[in-house]
């Protein structure tokens, strides 16, 4: 038989079947007949897809002159591709991306201010405060929301009925003493087979600086430049979690945002601190839930968020920009953000809605705690570095008991220093 | 006896432990998401259902993603095998200036973690205007260090005194190539195309890189929308995962068979 | 072979003739390397001079990077690790791989069976399999803890565990390519002729000897090949560190192709992540060199 030949017929056939297949689908990035194309990537896979997709197909259907071509991919792969695009100089006119790396991208003038869009449309006055504070960067504003919600404190009510627990804990003192009446059991290797409370320590939103801050502690100060993380407070409150999860095994140690999930899921953990992406997953897996605040630290009764934020590159102006700023408008208008509560279980972006409006209850609850939430970190060009490097692998190390919480905390604080004053 | 039963014992030990996670995936295809998370200690699925298979239809549009990973997938497997297997044979077999030096740049070439050549690979894309196109996926992996190795190494131990004697019967290098080493090499070229495949097929990376158009997707890009940052839908997922796994497999069983007892070396005569 | 020097039809020396048809033959893979694997890793080994963020015009830094990747903990920390790991996925892989490839060579009821399971990690996608050893894997609530909790044997906090996630990352990096090497064996053992096992057989030699003499000589080419690809990949581990564990708890599983990934695609400093890619490219030049030289005083011509 006659490989050769047969290869050289498989090419042809291939070579063909590409040329065929790319013919179709050439590009067309470009404005015709007075249209502005915006593309625009993010990562909103899983749950977020649906209602992100509706509310995109709904604003091209209301906007003839305008389309919105977006891409969505996992959030690993959109940072991935982000970097050699706007390297090239092709990067796309809109990203939406998690509020803590957008400093990182303004500073390095991939973004441009968005200050404009307030007076093309976007009434700054009914937007959520923090939502607007997440987006800031050197005085600016180089994000608007996709998305903002408060973490709050989910409960597991039949495990809280079966110990005997009324309501979800206000304070710190009846958050221990119910902590430590929620973790019993013996599960695989001497660990608990019940937890009190799970918490991801990395991959995730941040839950250890919510208990900082309760204590009057936290990370960086308001000011964007004093290290809190070795402060007294800060210290204390390290310590007495420390003691909780190592003595008392309260909460397992070192797990991601999934795995915490997962235990909340599946009934082996009464409590956790989250966004509300999880109310779907514990509905489906028919978990009979409550929600509330975060109970009240001896210092503080407070909590973070997590945003989502609109960007515009730096090289797109003109219509373009014009287009961009009636994208965010209508993206944050009243309407489009009762829909959006309605399918994702976000809360609203705008103080304006009220609870009349959102069918879900849960979602009001989001709502009502949202004003409460600050950003975690906002307008710092190192986060990436410092949660990945600095924040979260020192917490995994107090909460192993790798050495004295103190003393690692003042470590961490040296570290964020040094990066603070880089950058 | 005793020893066929340790064998049999030893390879059953070892294949439970090694799909164990693969007997996951296929159990989670057929459950309902409520059992998955809300019962992960059980490994049989307890209710069967088929809602899975038929949400990643639903969701995605399947036949056309599977049509461009093929295409992808296919057409870097189609010039790989050429191209690598004629440079392997000129390695393995032709003297030429420059042979050592090329040898040595194609163990090197293996080196490089492809993080570091994505940006300038990325450049190039975009200089050559082929960007969101399938050749501008395709070329830059149609050919590979790894397979120019492995076919070399296969090729060296083919014996040296079939392609001599045919030689003096007066066959050019085409010849030889074609006529000779390729039909000898089929185990290994089978292999290596096999790798190429599955390689491509499931990579998520690479052709999401080159690609801005939702209709240029590939199966892994299509899968991964049903992994959310926080939530996943992990039944869809593994149902998704199944089914574009099944072609490779069912290559994999193919292309196995090519794997006889030894060649009988009356064949080469 | 014939000498050069010797005139041929057409005025050329018949050994310029036969290298013209040698670069006939190896044109589009050098073509297609030369401008996609080549010009990148010059491109990157010059980047790993300068500071480049991608998003300004780099600055020559000269050794800066370098010096500044020595001075660095987390890449010190990062380098054993990366070397630990391949020092014990290397042989491990290599080693089940052959094992898998004897037992299935033979007539077996089932080897299909066995040769497709045990090839199957390699199929699928490590974004998938991350997912399921996740489920199976989970300390507290996995298939496999709670089985093992019956038998009184724990696998402590799974991969969050600072003293165990190394062994898992290393499992899976295992689980994942023996099956691969075992193909290429089988590859391999298919090319040995047959006659050869027959003659050993009519002088009586066992088992043992065959292998000795006759299987593992033969596979030298083979066992050359999987072992520099093995440690290449061992030494490039990132996959499932990427999906399991993100490099943590703390940088216990972090490996060189990890931090290039972090430092280069995270934290914008390509310079660094490039120096940090070329120390690695090094090393496995190294340690290539190494088994070329050990194995090639002993590889086998017919």
């Amino acid at each position: 038989m006659d490989l050769r030949r047969k290869l050289t017929a498989f090419a042809a056939l291939a070579t063909l079947a590409a040329a065929a297949a790319c013919g179709g689908s050439g590009t067309s990035d470009d404005k015709s007949g007075g249209t502005v194309t915006l593309s625009f990537w993010n990562g909103f896979t899983g749950g977020d897809r649906p209602g992100v997709e509706h509310l995109v197909d709904e604003f091209n259907k209301s906007h003839p002159k305008i389309h919105v071509n977006m891409q969505i991919m996992p959030w690993d792969v959109f940072y991935q591709k982000l970097l050699p695009a706007y390297g090239a100089g092709k990067g796309p006119d809109v990203t939406a991306m998690s509020a803590n790396q957008v400093a990182q991208y303004a500073a390095k003038r991939v973004f441009q201010p968005l200050d404009d869009a307030f007076s093309a449309g976007l009434d700054k006055s009914k937007i959520v405060p923090g939502a607007l504070q997440a987006g800031q960067y050197a005085g600016k504003q180089y994000g608007l929301p996709a998305n903002f919600t408060p973490l709050l404190l989910y409960y597991n009510k039949k495990l809280f009925k079966q110990a005997g627990i009324a309501a979800p804990p206000a304070d710190w003192n009846e958050w221990i003493a119910d902590l430590k009446k929620l973790t019993k059991g013996k599960g695989p290797g001497g660990k608990p087979a019940q937890y009190g409370i799970t918490m991801g320590t990395h991959e995730t939103v941040e839950g250890i600086p919510i208990l900082l801050a309760g204590q009057g502690g936290g990370v960086i100060g308001d000011d964007g430049r004093t290290v809190t993380l070795d402060s007294p407070q800060s210290i204390q409150a390290m310590t007495t979690w420390t003691n909780l999860v190592r003595t008392n095994h309260v909460m397992p140690v070192g797990t991601s945002g999934a795995d915490a999930d997962k235990l909340m899921q599946s009934g082996d953990a009464a409590m956790e601190i989250n966004g509300p992406w999880l109310t779907s997953s514990l509905e489906q897996s028919k978990i009979d839930y409550g929600l509330a605040m975060v109970p009240a630290g001896p210092a503080a009764q407070t909590t973070l968020s997590d945003s989502v934020q609109f960007s515009l590159g730096s090289r797109a102006t003109g219509a373009k920009k014009k287009a961009a700023e009636e994208f965010f408008s209508y993206w944050n208008s009243r309407d489009s953000q009762i829909y959006f509560a309605n399918t994702t279980g976000f809360p609203p972006t705008r103080t304006d809605v009220g609870a009349s409006d959102l069918k879900n209850p849960n979602v009001a609850v989001f709502a009502k705690y949202a004003p409460k939430a600050v950003p975690f970190l906002p307008g710092q060009t190192k986060f990436a570095q410092m949660q990945s490097e600095v924040i979260d692998p020192g917490f995994e190390k107090i909460l192993n008991g790798q050495g004295d919480p103190a003393a690692l905390l003042k470590q961490s604080a040296g570290q964020l220093r040094t990066l603070l004053a880089g950058s | 006896m005793v020893r066929r039963v340790g064998l049999y014992a030893g390879l059953l030990v070892a294949v439970a432990v090694i799909v164990l996670p693969v007997v996951w995936m296929v159990f989670a295809s057929v459950k309902p998401e409520a059992d998955i998370t809300g019962n992960p200690a059980q490994l049989l699925p307890e209710h069967v259902t088929t809602q899975n298979y038929r949400e990643v239809t639903r969701q995605i549009p399947f036949a056309r993603q599977f049509l461009n990973s093929i295409i992808f997938a296919g057409g870097v497997t189609v010039f790989s095998l050429a191209f690598n297997s004629m440079c392997a044979f000129a390695l393995a077999r032709l003297d030429f200036p420059g042979r050592r030096a090329l040898f040595i740049a194609i163990i090197l070439f293996l080196m490089i973690p492809y993080q570091v050549t994505l940006i300038p690979i990325y450049q190039l894309v975009a200089k050559l205007g082929l960007m969101n196109t399938f050749p501008g996926m395709i070329i830059p992996r149609a050919t590979n260090a790894f397979g120019i190795f492995f076919l070399r190494q296969f090729f060296l131990g083919i014996p040296r005194s079939l392609d001599e004697a045919a030689r003096i019967d007066g066959a050019g290098d085409w010849r030889i190539y074609a006529r000779i080493i390729l039909p000898l090499s089929k185990p290994a070229l089978l292999t290596i195309a096999l790798f190429d495949f599955m390689f491509n097929w499931n990579d998520l990376l690479w052709p999401l890189i080159f690609t801005t158009s939702t209709r240029m997707e590939t199966l892994p890009a299509g899968l991964a929308l049903f992994m959310g940052q926080h939530v996943s839908q992990y039944g869809v997922v593994m149902a998704g995962a199944t089914l574009t796994t099944l072609p490779i497999v069912i290559a994999f069983l193919f292309v196995q068979r090519k794997f006889i007892q030894g060649i009988a070396t009356t064949g080469l005569k | 072979m014939r000498r050069s020097g010797v005139r041929a039809r057409g005025g050329l020396t018949l050994r310029a003739r036969r290298s013209l048809s040698a670069y006939g033959f190896i044109a589009p893979s050098v073509i297609i390397l030369g401008v996609f694997l080549a010009w990148p890793m010059i491109w990157s080994l010059r980047t790993s001079f300068y500071e480049a963020s991608q998003f300004a015009p780099p600055t020559f830094v000269g050794l800066g990077n370098y010096r500044k990747l020595f001075a660095d903990a987390t890449f010190r920390g990062d380098l054993v690790n990366t070397l630990v790991y391949a020092a014990v996925v290397t042989p491990l892989a290599v080693g089940l791989a052959l094992v898998f490839a004897l037992m299935l060579h033979r007539r077996l009821r089932g080897r299909s069976f066995f040769r497709a399971a045990i090839f199957l990690p390699a199929v699928l996608s490590f974004g998938v399999m991350g997912i399921a050893w996740d489920f199976v894997l989970d300390p507290n609530i996995g298939v496999l803890p709670r089985w093992l909790q019956h038998v009184g044997l724990s696998l402590g906090n799974g991969v969050n565990d600072p003293n165990w996630a190394m062994a898992y990352v290393m499992f899976v990096g295992v689980w994942k390519n023996a099956g691969f090497y075992m193909v290429m064996y089988l590859a391999g053992l298919s090319t040995i002729p047959n006659d050869f096992y027959e003659a050993a057989a009519i002088d009586g030699a066992g088992p043992w000897a065959r292998f000795r003499h006759i299987t593992w000589p033969l596979l030298s080419n083979t066992t050359l090949f999987v072992f520099v690809i093995a440690a290449i990949a061992s030494l490039q581990a990132f996959d499932q560190i990427f999906v399991m564990t993100h490099g943590g708890p703390f940088f216990k599983t972090e490996t060189l192709v990890y931090l290039v990934y972090r430092t280069g695609f995270k934290d914008f400093e390509f310079g660094y992540a490039s120096a940090v890619a070329w120390v690695l490219v090094f090393l496995v030049f190294l340690i290539s060199l190494v088994q070329n030289f050990y194995f090639g005083r002993r590889q086998v011509k017919y």
